[in-house]
C-alpha cells in the first residue's frame, strides 16, 4: 500500500478527510497484510479542522495506532521523507520500521524553526534542526540517507526486495477465460431510467469467466440471483439483486452465504436494489426476521467480501448487500451506481407528505405547483448525494470503476485475499 | 570404408566432417577442450573426448592426447580438418605409428610442401611457373637485402614456414627495407618458430586463384576446377567463389593442368589446393595446402562432389572413384566468412555469448555456433560460412548478399554488414578485383557509425514493454491485462515521464508509451518522434512489426538488459534501462571525508590539489588509543583540507573534501 502526501495542497497537511482516507488505506493494508510505504511531506495537522483531526478514534491518532499495531503483526511499515515534515508528519516516519530521507530536502521535527523560536528563542535552520544529514548521522531517526527523490525510491525498492517472501496463493486459480458475451455490452444493458429495472442475469454473464454461472436456487426468491462463477480464474460466490428483496430472497441469501463460508469461497455482492418489500403480506411473512437473518449471515461471514454497486442501493437494501458499515474488503461503484436512505423521488414525496400533514393540521393548503417547487430541491439534493462520485469524494466507497474494469479489479483484489490465512465463520444468532 | 573415425578439430569444420560421416554410415568421435565442452561440434558429433584446456597448445595441438582419444574411441582413422594439426607432418607420422590412418597426404609430402621455399622448388621441378625470387630461406638481413636489390621493387617478404598471411610484408621502396625485414622475421619467429624469410617479386594487382586437386597416392591426380579468393583483407580470405570469374578457357586449362601435373609428380594422396597468383595472362605458383580448405564448399556446389567423402574414400584405400572427364563445373557458387570481429574497430576479434542466432534457409550454412554458444578468445573468430549457388555469378552474389542481410546473430559484433558491402562493390560485381583491393580501399568500405533508426527503437521498446508485463500469468498483479492503465482507454496520452531509456553507442533515447489499444497497437514516442507500433509474433523470436502502415518482418531478442532488433537496416543492439534505474543510477560517492570519532589528527598525508585514488589515506586520526585511517572513497583531487596535524576534531567533522575527477 503506497500512501503519499501531496505537499502542493496546503503543504500536505491533514484535514478530517485526509485522516479518514489515510486510515481507510491502512485498514485495507492491515486486512490484506500489505506492507505500507508512506511518502511523507506534510506539515501535520491542519489546525482549523481540529475537531475532525484531533480528538476521536479514526482520526490522526489512529494513523499512529494502526502503524504500530500493523508493525507488531509483522506488516512492514516504511517511510520516505521527501520534504519538510512537521509534528504529526514527523511521527509517521518516526513510527516506521525503516525510514529513508532525502538529503537537503527531507526534514523532520516535532516543531519547525519558527515554533522553536517562539517556544525557546533558539534560532536554528531547517537542515540543522531536522535535515537528512542530521537525522541519519546524529539523531539516528532515519535509517537511509538518499541523494535525491529518485535515489530514495531506489533505496525503498531495495528495502521492499528484502521484506521476505510474498505469501503463497492459497486458492487454486484456473486459466482465466473471457466471458462469452462481450462485457462491453454492459454499457447498453444497464437501464438508463432508474425506474426501469436492469436484467442483471445478463450483466453477470458479462462478468464471469466463459459466461459460466452455476446458479443456486434459480426458481426460489428470483429477485436475488445467487450462484458460483469464476472471475479471471478465481472462484467466487455472487449475490446480485434482480428486483426488490422478499423474505425468500433473504432466506436464500442466508443459505448461500453459509455455503460460501463453509467452502471458504469469497463473496461478491452486486447491489441493485431499492429496498426490502413492504406491506402487510411481507410483515406477516416475517420479513423483519428473515432480513435480519440475511444481514446476520452477511455481517458474520469471515470470507473475503466485496461490494459492487451496479445500480440502485437504497436504504436497508444497501445495508443488506454488504454496505460500507459491514466492512467489505473493498467497496466499489460503477459510475451509474447510486445510494442513499431512499430514492430522490421517494425522499421528495415523503417530505412533501409530511408537509401535507402540516397543511392539514393547520388548515392551510398548497397548490400542486407549490408542492412540486418544494419537492424539486429535495430530489436534486438526494440525487447529488446518491451519486457515485459523491460517495468516492467522501471515501464512502473505495473506487468508482468502469464496468469493463470489474473483472481486472476483482482479480487483483482476490489475488490479495487468497494469500491471507483463512478464517472460520461463527454466525450470530439466526432468528428462526 | 572405415567403421569409425576421429575428428581432431572443432567448430564448423568438425560439424561439416561429421555430417558426411553420418551420411556414409561411418561412426564418428570428436575431441574438445574444456572451454568447448558445451559447443555445437560436441553435440553434433555425439561422442567426444576432453583433451585439455582452452589454449590450442594445451588441447587441439596435443598430438598424444588426440591419438589417445582416437584409441579410446576405437577409431580407425583421424581427420584433422584444417588448422591445428592438419599440416603437421609429425602428427601424421604419429598417427601412422599408432596404427591409425591419417586422412590426408603422406608425412613426406606434407613436409616437402610445408616449407614455402621447398614447395617452390617442387613446383619449379614440375615446370609450374613460380614467382621470381629467392629459392632458399634466409635469416640474414644483408643477404635478404641483396636478394631484394637484385630482384627490384616491389617485393614480398614471406616467412618460409608461414601460412595464413602471417609474416608477409609487401615492400615498395628501399627506404626502411631493413626494418621491414627484421619485423617480418620477428613475426615469422613468433608465429612459426623459424625466422627464415624468402623474397618474391610482388605481383601487382594479382588475383588469388587456386585449384582443388585430389590424388590416390599412386600418381593419379585429378582437379575439381578452380576457386577465386581475391577478396582478402590483410591476406585473410573473406569471399571465395567457384569458378573464377572471367578466366579464359585457355588460362583455366593451363592452370588446372599445371596443378594436376605437380600433384602427379608428388604422387599426391588425398585432397589439396594448389594456389596461384594470376596477373593478366601470367600466373605463378604460390603454395600447396595439403588439406581440406575452408572454402571447399564452393567447389562442392559447382561440381557436386562431396570433398570430405572423397578424402575418406582415398584414405580408406578406395582410390578415386571418378576420372577427370566425369567432373563438370556447373553454375556458380560464392562463400562469405562471417567472423566475430568489429569492422568499426579495426576488425578486432570479439568475444562473448551468442544470445540468439538464426540463419536463412536459402543458402548452405556451415557453422559451429548456436543460441547460447560462447565465443572464446582461444580460437579462430570465424562463426559461420554462408554459401550460395546459382546458375549465374550475378544471381549467386545477390542470393548471398540477401542471405547475409537475413542472418541474425545477436550478442556479438560480426562483419556481416562489411561482407554485404563487399558483395555490392562494383569491383566485385564486374570481377575487377585483386588481393589488395580491400586493403587499398578500406576507407571506402569502413563502417560509418550507424545510427539506430527511430523505428527500430520503437519496435524494441514495444517488445521490452511486453516482456515487462507478460500476458496471462497466474498472478494478476504481474499480468499485462490486469495492470494496464484502463482509465486511458482510447486515449493517445503518452506517459509524462520516459518509462524507458534505450542506449546505443553511448547515446540515450527517451521512450514514452501510450496505453495499448484493443487491437494491440500502441503509440510510442522516441525522443520527439511519435509512432504507432504493434508487434505480432510469427515464429520463435520473429515478429511482424507494424509501424504506421508498414509491415515488416523483424527478429527480436532480449538478453538481460540487451535488446537485439534485426530489421531491414541490419542488427541493432540497444541497452534497455527502465526509468527508475536510469534516474537512480548509483549516485557518486560523496567526496566528503569525516572524522569517524572525536580525536587528534596525527598526520595529514595530502595537500590541496593533489590527485588521490580510492583508498588513499588522507589523514590519520588518533582516538581512544586507536589509529584510524581516513581514506578517500573516490578517485579525485583534494579540494580542501579542514584539519591540521596535532589538532583535535569533533566526531563527524569534515576533515577534507575530494572532488571526483571528470572522466574525459
Amino acid at each position: 500500500m503506497i500512501i503519499a502526501n501531496d505537499a502542493t495542497v496546503k503543504g500536505g497537511t491533514y484535514y478530517g478527510i485526509t485522516c479518514k482516507k489515510h486510515v481507510r488505506a491502512q485498514r485495507f493494508a492491515w486486512q490484506h497484510r500489505l506492507p505500507c510505504i508512506t511518502l511523507v511531506q506534510s506539515g501535520g495537522a491542519n489546525l482549523p479542522d481540529q475537531p475532525n483531526i484531533f480528538p476521536d478514534e479514526g482520526q490522526f491518532g489512529s494513523i499512529f495506532y494502526n502503524q504500530i499495531r500493523m508493525s507488531a503483526e509483522g506488516i512492514p511499515q516504511i517511510a520516505v521523507v521527501h520534504g519538510p515534515s512537521t509534528a504529526g508528519g514527523a511521527y509517521i516516519p518516526a513510527l516506521c520500521d525503516e525510514t529513508v530521507i532525502v538529503r537537503n530536502q527531507g526534514a523532520m521535527f516535532l516543531g519547525g524553526p519558527q515554533l522553536v523560536y517562539a517556544a525557546t528563542k533558539e534560532e536554528v535552520g531547517v537542515e540543522a534542526l531536522g535535515g537528512g544529514e542530521m537525522h541519519s548521522r546524529i539523531s539516528g531517526v532515519t535509517d537511509h540517507l538518499a541523494e535525491s527523490d529518485s535515489h530514495a525510491i531506489a533505496i525503498t525498492r531495495d528495502i521492499v526486495a528484502r521484506l521476505g517472501d510474498v505469501p503463497e496463493q492459497k486458492w487454486s486459480i484456473s486459466s482465466p477465460l473471457p466471458p462469452r458475451a462481450d462485457p462491453a455490452e454492459i454499457y447498453g444493458l444497464i437501464s438508463a431510467d432508474p425506474k426501469v429495472p436492469t436484467n442483471n442475469r445478463d450483466v453477470i454473464a458479462r462478468i464471469v469467466d466463459d459466461s459460466e454461472f452455476h446458479e443456486f436456487k434459480p426458481l426460489y426468491g428470483e429477485t436475488l440471483i445467487t450462484g458460483f462463477g469464476r472471475i479471471m480464474g478465481f472462484e467466487i460466490g455472487i449475490l446480485c439483486n434482480n428486483g426488490v428483496l422478499f423474505s425468500e430472497c433473504a432466506l436464500k441469501a442466508t443459505h448461500f452465504i453459509d455455503l460460501c463460508c463453509k467452502r471458504k469461497i469469497p463473496l461478491l455482492f452486486m447491489a441493485d436494489v431499492t429496498g426490502f418489500m413492504v406491506g402487510r403480506e411481507a410483515e406477516e411473512g416475517g420479513i423483519a426476521k428473515n432480513g435480519a437473518k440475511m444481514i446476520t449471515a452477511m455481517a458474520s461471514a469471515n470470507v473475503p467480501k466485496y461490494t459492487l454497486i451496479i445500480g440502485n442501493a437504497y436504504g436497508a437494501g444497501y445495508l443488506s448487500m454488504c454496505g460500507r458499515a459491514f466492512r467489505p474488503n473493498a467497496m466499489m461503484m460503477w459510475p451509474n451506481g447510486r445510494s442513499a436512505i431512499m430514492g430522490p423521488d421517494q425522499a421528495a414525496n415523503t417530505l412533501a407528505m409530511v408537509k401535507d400533514e402540516t397543511h392539514k393540521r393547520e388548515g392551510t393548503s398548497w397548490t400542486e405547483s407549490e408542492r412540486e417547487a418544494y419537492r424539486a430541491p429535495v430530489r436534486e439534493e438526494f440525487e447529488g448525494f446518491a451519486n457515485a462520485y459523491n460517495f468516492a469524494r467522501n471515501t464512502w466507497c473505495d473506487m468508482v470503476i468502469d464496468p469493463l474494469e470489474t473483472r481486472n479489479v476483482m482479480a487483483l483484489l482476490l489475488d490479495l485475499a487468497g494469500r491471507l490465512p483463512q478464517k472460520h465463520t461463527d454466525f450470530g444468532v439466526l432468528r428462526m | 570404408m572405415f567403421k569409425k573415425i576421429l575428428i581432431a578439430n572443432r567448430g564448423e569444420i568438425a560439424c561439416r566432417i561429421a555430417r558426411t560421416c553420418h551420411k556414409l554410415g561411418v561412426e564418428v568421435a570428436g575431441v574438445h577442450s574444456s572451454v568447448d565442452a558445451g559447443s555445437l561440434h560436441v553435440k553434433t558429433i555425439g561422442e567426444s573426448y576432453l583433451i585439455g584446456s582452452g589454449a590450442a597448445s594445451d588441447s587441439y595441438l596435443k598430438i598424444d592426447a588426440v591419438i589417445a582419444a582416437a584409441k579410446a574411441a576405437g577409431a580407425e582413422a583421424i581427420h584433422p580438418g584444417f588448422g591445428f594439426l592438419a599440416e603437421n607432418a609429425s602428427f601424421a607420422r604419429a598417427v601412422e605409428a599408432a596404427g591409425l590412418v591419417f586422412i590426408g597426404p603422406t608425412p613426406e609430402v606434407i613436409e616437402r610442401l610445408g616449407d614455402k621455399a621447398s614447395a617452390k622448388r617442387e613446383a619449379g621441378a614440375a615446370n609450374v611457373p613460380t614467382v621470381p625470387g629467392s629459392q632458399t630461406p634466409s635469416e640474414d638481413v644483408s643477404t635478404i637485402v641483396t636478394t631484394v636489390t637484385e630482384l627490384g621493387f616491389p617485393v614480398m617478404l614471406k616467412a618460409a614456414a608461414g601460412g595464413g598471411g602471417k609474416g608477409m610484408r609487401a615492400v615498395a621502396k628501399p627506404d626502411g627495407l631493413e626494418d621491414e625485414i627484421e619485423a617480418a622475421m620477428r613475426e615469422a619467429k613468433n608465429s612459426f618458430g623459424s625466422a627464415g624469410l624468402i623474397v618474391e617479386k610482388l605481383i601487382p594487382r594479382g588475383r588469388h586463384i587456386e585449384v582443388q586437386i585430389a590424388g590416390d597416392g599412386n600418381g593419379n591426380v585429378i582437379h575439381l576446377f578452380e576457386r577465386e579468393c581475391s577478396l582478402q583483407r590483410r591476406h585473410q580470405k573473406l569471399i571465395e567463389e567457384a569458378p573464377a570469374a572471367n578466366l579464359s578457357r585457355e588460362l583455366r586449362q593451363r592452370i588446372t593442368s599445371d596443378a594436376t601435373r605437380l600433384g602427379a609428380r608428388l604422387r599426391y594422396r588425398g585432397v589439396g589446393t594448389v594456389e596461384f597468383i594470376v596477373s593478366g595472362n601470367e600466373y605463378y605458383f604460390l603454395e600447396v595446402n595439403p588439406r581440406l580448405q575452408v572454402e571447399h564448399p564452393v567447389t562442392e556446389l559447382v561440381t557436386g562432389v562431396d570433398i570430405v567423402e572423397l578424402m575418406l574414400r582415398i584414405a580408406a584405400g578406395e582410390g578415386l572413384s571418378f576420372e577427370q572427364q566425369d567432373i563438370t563445373c556447373v553454375g556458380h557458387a560464392v562463400e562469405a566468412r562471417v567472423c566475430a570481429e568489429d569492422p568499426a574497430d579495426n576488425f578486432m576479434p570479439c568475444t562473448g555469448d551468442i544470445a540468439y542466432v538464426c540463419f536463412p534457409k536459402s543458402v548452405r550454412v556451415e557453422t559451429g555456433i548456436e543460441c547460447g554458444s560462447s565465443v572464446s578468445p582461444y580460437y579462430d573468430s570465424m562463426l559461420a560460412k554462408l554459401i550460395s549457388s546459382a546458375a549465374t555469378r550475378e544471381e549467386a552474389l545477390d542470393q548471398l548478399s540477401y542471405a547475409l542481410r537475413q542472418t541474425s546473430i545477436f550478442g556479438i559484433t560480426t562483419n556481416q554488414d562489411f561482407l554485404v558491402k563487399l558483395l555490392e562493390l562494383p569491383e566485385t560485381r564486374n570481377a575487377n578485383f585483386y588481393t589488395r583491393l580491400i586493403d587499398e580501399n578500406i576507407g571506402r568500405l569502413e563502417e560509418k557509425g550507424k545510427a539506430t533508426n527511430v523505428e527500430a527503437s520503437a519496435i524494441g521498446a514495444y517488445f521490452w514493454l511486453m516482456q515487462q508485463r507478460p500476458a496471462a500469468v497466474n498472478n494478476p498483479w504481474k499480468a499485462r491485462e490486469t495492470t494496464a492503465w484502463q482509465m486511458a482507454r482510447g486515449d493517445d496520452g503518452l506517459s509524462p515521464i520516459p518509462i524507458l531509456h534505450l542506449e546505443a553507442d553511448g547515446v540515450s533515447t527517451e521512450i514514452r508509451f501510450a496505453p495499448r489499444q484493443a487491437d494491440g497497437s500502441m503509440m510510442i514516442s522516441v525522443n520527439d518522434e511519435t509512432l504507432t507500433v504493434s508487434l505480432n509474433p510469427s515464429d520463435v523470436g520473429k515478429f511482424v512489426a507494424i509501424v504506421g502502415g508498414r509491415y515488416e518482418d523483424v527478429s527480436i531478442h532480449q538478453q538481460g538488459d540487451r535488446l537485439f532488433i534485426h530489421d531491414r537496416e541490419g542488427i541493432h543492439s540497444l541497452k534497455a534501462i527502465s526509468y527508475l534505474s536510469y534516474i537512480s543510477a548509483k549516485p557518486e560517492a560523496s567526496g566528503e571525508l569525516r572524522a569517524p570519532m572525536m580525536g587528534m589528527i596525527r598526520m595529514v598525508n595530502v595537500q590541496v590539489g593533489e590527485t588521490v585514488k580510492i583508498g588513499d589515506v588522507i589523514a590519520i586520526l588518533e582516538s581512544m588509543k586507536m589509529e584510524l585511517r581516513i581514506s578517500s572513497p573516490i578517485d579525485g583531487v583534494v579540494k580542501s583540507i579542514s584539519c591540521r596535524a596535532n589538532e583535535t576534531v569533533e566526531r563527524n567533522a569534515v576533515v577534507a573534501i575530494v572532488e571526483a575527477e571528470e572522466i574525459a
